[in-house]
Order: C-alpha cells, then sequence, then structure tokens
C-alpha cells in the first residue's frame, strides 16, 4: 500500500486525461475495505489504476 | 400527406393533436447549469421507473408523454409549447428517450455496463441522422453514489466502428439522482453509436445506481421570471417531427441546487 505524500502517475484508462505526477494526500477505506488514494484536486484512483513514481 | 401550409397547420392545432401536459416536481441534489433528468421525479409525466438491461422506451413507457400515433403518410410536429418553473432563468428541453440501462454501481471499478444503439435501435425516423449526430449521450444517476471523489473513464464505438476512450469525466462527490453526464466524442467529426464500457477511477463508497442513456433533442425553452409562461408557437418551437413511439421526457438545466418544479402544456399536431 502507498503513503500519503509518495508521488504516483496515473495508470490507463485514466493516464491520457491525467498525465502528469501526483501527490497521494489521503488514503480512503470504504465501507468494503476497497483502497482509493486520493491525488486531490484530480479525485481519487483505486491502487489498479496508480504506480509510484521511481 | 405531411403538413406543409400554414392552413394545414393551423387546421391540425385546433383539430388533430395530441396535448401534452407537464407538472413535475424538482429534483434536488443538483448543480448550477449541469444537466438534470426529470425521469425519476413524480408528476406529469408520471415516474419513470429505473432502467436495467438495455431497452427503448416508447411513448407508452411509465415516464414519457403520451400521444397518438401516426400511420403513414400522415405525421406528427411539436407545435407548441407553454413551460414555467417554479426558478428563474434556466432551460427545459424535451428530448425524446432512444435508448436506456441502468444498474451500475458506484463502487465497482472494473469495465461495467454497456449500451449500443445498433442493437438498442429505436428505428431510424426516431435516430435522426445515420451518422448518429443527432445522438446525445448520457451518464444518468437514479440512486445517489457516494462521497469519495472520482472520475469515470467511457469507450465507446464511432460511427466509422473505431473505438476508443472519452476524455475522463470528473464526477465529483456523492452525485444525486437526477444528475445527467455528456459523453462528448473525443474525436473531431465523429459520432458515439455505443458505449462499451464506463470504469471508475475509485470506489465512491457508495452503490448507489446510475446507467447509461441516449437521448434526441426535440425542444427548448428559455425560461425567464419564475412562475411565468414562455410560449413558443410553431415557429419558435421550430416543428420538429415527432415519429411515432417517441418516449418524449424533459431535461432542465437548473440555475439553483434543484431543478424546481416545471409545468407547462403542448401540442403535437397531427397530418
Amino acid at each position: 500500500m502507498f503513503q500519503v505524500g509518495q508521488k504516483v502517475r496515473v495508470l490507463s484508462p485514466f493516464a491520457e486525461s491525467f498525465p502528469d505526477q501526483y501527490e497521494i494526500v489521503a488514503v480512503i477505506t470504504d465501507e468494503d475495505g476497497q483502497i482509493a488514494y486520493d491525488l486531490g484536486g484530480i479525485g481519487a484512483f483505486a491502487p489498479q489504476f496508480v504506480e509510484i513514481v521511481e | 400527406m405531411t403538413i406543409t401550409t400554414r392552413d394545414q397547420l393551423v387546421d391540425a392545432l385546433a383539430n388533430n393533436a395530441s396535448r401534452l401536459v407537464i407538472d413535475k416536481v424538482t429534483v434536488t441534489g443538483q448543480v448550477i447549469g449541469s444537466p438534470c433528468s426529470t425521469w425519476t421525479a413524480s408528476g406529469l409525466p408520471g415516474t419513470g421507473a429505473n432502467p436495467g438491461a438495455a431497452s427503448v422506451p416508447t411513448k407508452d413507457t411509465a415516464g414519457t408523454m403520451n400521444f397518438q400515433n401516426q400511420i403513414a403518410p400522415a405525421t406528427s410536429y411539436l407545435a407548441w409549447l407553454a413551460i414555467q418553473c417554479g426558478q428563474a432563468a434556466q432551460s427545459v428541453e424535451i428530448h425524446d428517450r432512444l435508448a436506456h440501462m441502468g444498474g451500475l454501481s458506484g463502487t465497482v471499478t472494473a469495465a461495467q455496463g454497456a449500451l449500443s444503439l445498433v442493437t438498442s435501435n429505436p428505428g431510424e425516423a426516431r435516430l435522426g441522422s445515420p451518422n448518429y449526430s443527432d445522438v446525445q449521450w448520457w451518464l444518468e444517476w437514479y440512486t445517489a453514489t457516494g462521497s469519495t471523489n472520482v472520475n469515470a473513464t467511457v469507450n465507446v464505438t464511432y460511427d466509422d466502428d473505431s473505438t476508443g476512450n472519452l476524455a475522463a469525466i470528473s464526477l465529483g462527490a456523492s452525485v444525486q439522482r437526477g444528475r445527467l453526464f455528456p459523453l462528448i466524442p473525443n474525436v473531431s467529426g465523429r459520432f458515439i453509436k455505443v458505449v462499451n464500457s464506463v470504469t471508475l477511477s475509485a470506489s465512491t463508497g457508495t452503490a448507489g445506481n446510475f446507467g447509461i442513456t441516449a437521448t434526441r433533442q426535440r425542444a427548448a425553452v428559455g425560461i425567464g421570471a419564475p412562475n411565468t409562461f414562455t410560449t413558443q408557437g410553431w415557429a419558435e418551437v421550430g416543428l420538429p417531427n415527432i415519429p411515432n413511439d417517441s418516449a418524449l421526457f424533459l431535461i432542465v438545466y437548473p440555475s439553483a441546487t434543484q431543478s424546481g418544479t416545471v409545468r407547462g402544456q403542448g401540442k403535437i399536431a397531427h397530418g
């Protein structure tokens, strides 16, 4: 699991619309236990749609 | 025969018309200037059911305005409208609901849903241009989804059979019943004929219920002062043809965070 403050890039099928690097500002866990990374103004993304920028 | 003269139009309005009656309650939880479907609002026309599998509504489907189908060569034209709203400075559109589907979940991050105007085909008269350029596509909300701010990516097939993703749609948080998000082609000069899937960027936290809807706009009325009728005669409304079985319903562009009440009447002239 990624941490707040880490930089990520957004993956397909959202990569084209969000081509930059973004910082995780919050980690959200819903009632079903699903995790999402809040990337600030561009919204939240499930783990399969982000990867850490090395 | 079709209506080709002013005398025929006057005669049809007076003696051979279907009357439309509109009396819809307000839909809350809206965003100023963003389209709002009155499909699930009670009143007249009645409350539309949340769709399940892809289907083609008709004039006899709950939620639509009924009128008299015609036998060719007789035709139907929207020829008069008088509409008022409970709040000022907004627009009301009448659309033919060509096809719809629902049951999509705000907690699913896999690709879900599909709607094809090829297989769910309302017929060429209702579709309009054969290249689908008359069709407007939407994501439509039937039950509120959760409070996490997410995006949607929609994969489509265009009129030339090419496929691609639309630009991501920022849904925001806590999307409420009635919200409509337009699906805009991402390729210049191409028009959507099939929505292949919808993918959410994350779980919203609540399943809710939303779907895919295809419509064709038939008329638009600008509302000035509240509770004051805006009347359009045949010239202003533009005499759009109303093909048999058209599933007419209302979309509002609200000036507040609710649609406001919408009341009015109209006439579909036959001849």
